[in-house]
């Protein structure tokens, strides 16, 4: 943890509301999308549940990764989410934002240059979730993979492995000519959970432990 | 999707060959400080540029941020690789509405703040307080009387005003609250014991605001308050706003209760008029202090 979020993080237990104002605007994105990727629609309700707990729990935080615990607690709060909702944890997709991805050749070249974040973070969302998981803790996040791996009670080595294996076939999506228009009608990311995340099986590859 | 023209194989996105290539992509991904769209790179304690809405980062002018502007070392222009792109754009700084609970958010901390016990569930608390009065109130009847039930009661009472406790004998006091204080007190002379019993259901009566556990419920009313009106229902059902809902005596009071408490919050529009990316304080600055200055915190610090 840097040490500017570190200052921070001291500062707002202090009871400085500035510096928890910075925390909420360092975190809030990362939480966001990752949040997204885990319930979808209902990531902003759970973002504000985070944040009441965060405020909650501030003073008691001892030390240690800031944006770990943060993202433990959102974690937490989007399992019971879905518990709530007796559903298993999925990475649904929302439709549209695929249909808005470049869809041939000529606006590739252009997009690929200028792929928005929406459409990054619905890729990303086509993984299957433990890949999809470790991804968005890694990359968007920020986390480490030891830091990671205590928000998802994994070992380290299984958090790269799985981001590892997440990039791989992101990297597949990305290459185009190989998986047509991938994203769109070939069965690889799994496209029904889109609509609704019946299943919540991961595709072909399992993920691993 | 066909990020590449097919046929031209050395553009082809590199695909990570081992964990360790992985892992360099994920570090990049950010290739900036220490969180995502760190609104502020010269941090909190430069804290003026941040309460400021220039310290946010505007969406509208960078509608797809493929490269993240770095200080340090890589160059801020997009990577080659579209791995890379892709990582950089799921990283990118906050996007418009990304913020938005920020208002709230920032609620939730003063109400922490001003009540800070992490543990003691108020309500359980609240619970005990109601059977021991009730308890005193049994025994007291028992054993002295109607009259002294009516002292005990009166003590244990949820009337929290900080009117010396035991002034049964002052029923007329000077009622601030706007519409009848009646509920809060009971009347020394009605003597019947049972009504020790009905402070046990937090009411949306005149008092109850005044509760010990009022910070806390303040501050919930706040977040529910600078919540757009479609999304409150949704909120008041889950657990962190269980307190609220309790005080108000149900889901369907709280927007009352809540406008009651603080009738300074009085949103200008349901709707959450507010501009979308709410990153700017102004409107809720304007009524913070005066709120914050006159917090009942003191009961529960």
């Amino acid at each position: 943890m840097s040490d500017e979020l570190e200052e921070a993080v001291a500062a707002a237990q202090a009871g400085d509301e500035e510096a928890f104002r910075f925390l909420y605007r360092s975190l809030q994105p990362g939480l966001l999308r990752y949040l997204t990727a885990l319930v979808g629609p209902d990531a902003e309700d759970v973002a504000s549940e985070t944040w009441l707990q965060i405020s909650r729990d501030l003073s008691g935080f001892v030390g240690g990764e800031f944006r770990a615990w943060a993202v433990t607690i959102a974690r937490n709060r989007a399992l019971d989410q879905l518990r709530r909702q007796r559903r298993r944890p999925s990475l649904p997709v929302p439709a549209q934002v695929l249909d808005d991805l470049p869809g041939n050749a000529d606006t590739a070249e252009r997009a690929g240059e200028t792929l928005g974040t929406e459409a990054a973070l619905a890729l990303i969302a086509t993984l299957p979730p433990r890949e999809a998981e470790a991804v968005l803790l890694r990359a968007v996040i920020g986390l480490d993979a030891e830091s990671a791996g205590r928000v998802l009670g994994r070992r380290a080595g299984a958090v790269r492995t799985a981001a590892h294996r997440g990039l791989r076939r992101l990297a597949a999506l990305l290459r185009g000519p190989d998986a047509p228009p991938a994203t769109r009608a070939h069965p690889t990311p799994p496209r029904p959970r889109a609509a609704r995340p019946a299943s919540g099986a991961p595709q072909a590859e399992p993920a691993d432990g | 999707m066909i990020m590449r023209q097919p046929g031209r194989p050395d553009r082809q996105p590199a695909r990570p060959t081992d964990r360790a290539e992985s892992d360099r992509l994920l570090d990049a991904a950010r290739g900036q400080g220490p969180a995502t769209g760190t609104p502020d790179p010269a941090g909190w304690s430069a804290s003026t540029g941040l309460a400021a809405p220039t310290g946010l980062p505007d969406p509208a002018d960078r509608p797809t941020p493929t490269g993240p502007t770095d200080p340090g070392g890589r160059p801020a222009s997009t990577p080659a690789d579209p791995l890379a792109r892709l990582l950089a754009a799921a990283a990118a700084p906050a996007r418009a509405g990304e913020l938005a609970g920020e208002e709230a958010a920032l609620a939730a901390f003063r109400a922490a703040r001003a009540a800070p016990a992490p543990g003691p569930a108020p309500r359980r608390r609240r619970l005990t307080v109601a059977a021991l009065a009730w308890l005193g109130a049994l025994a007291a009847t028992a054993t002295a009387g109607v009259a002294v039930a009516a002292v005990t009661l009166d003590r244990e009472a949820p009337d929290p005003r900080p009117v010396p406790s035991t002034a049964p004998a002052d029923p007329t006091r000077p009622a601030p609250a706007p519409s009848g204080p009646a509920a809060s007190s009971p009347a020394p002379g009605a003597g019947a014991p049972s009504p020790a019993t009905p402070d046990r259901s937090p009411r949306p009566g005149p008092g109850a605001p005044d509760r010990p556990d009022a910070p806390q419920v303040r501050g919930l009313c706040r977040a529910y308050l600078a919540k757009p009106a479609a999304r409150r229902d949704r909120a008041l059902a889950t657990p962190g706003y269980a307190p609220l809902v309790a005080a108000a005596g149900g889901a369907d009071r709280v927007e009352e209760f809540c406008l009651r408490l603080l009738p300074d919050a009085r949103p200008a529009g349901p709707p959450k008029a507010r501009p979308s990316h709410a990153g700017r304080p102004t409107p809720e600055e304007d009524r913070r202090p005066g709120r914050d200055n006159g917090r009942p915190g003191a009961n529960a610090a």
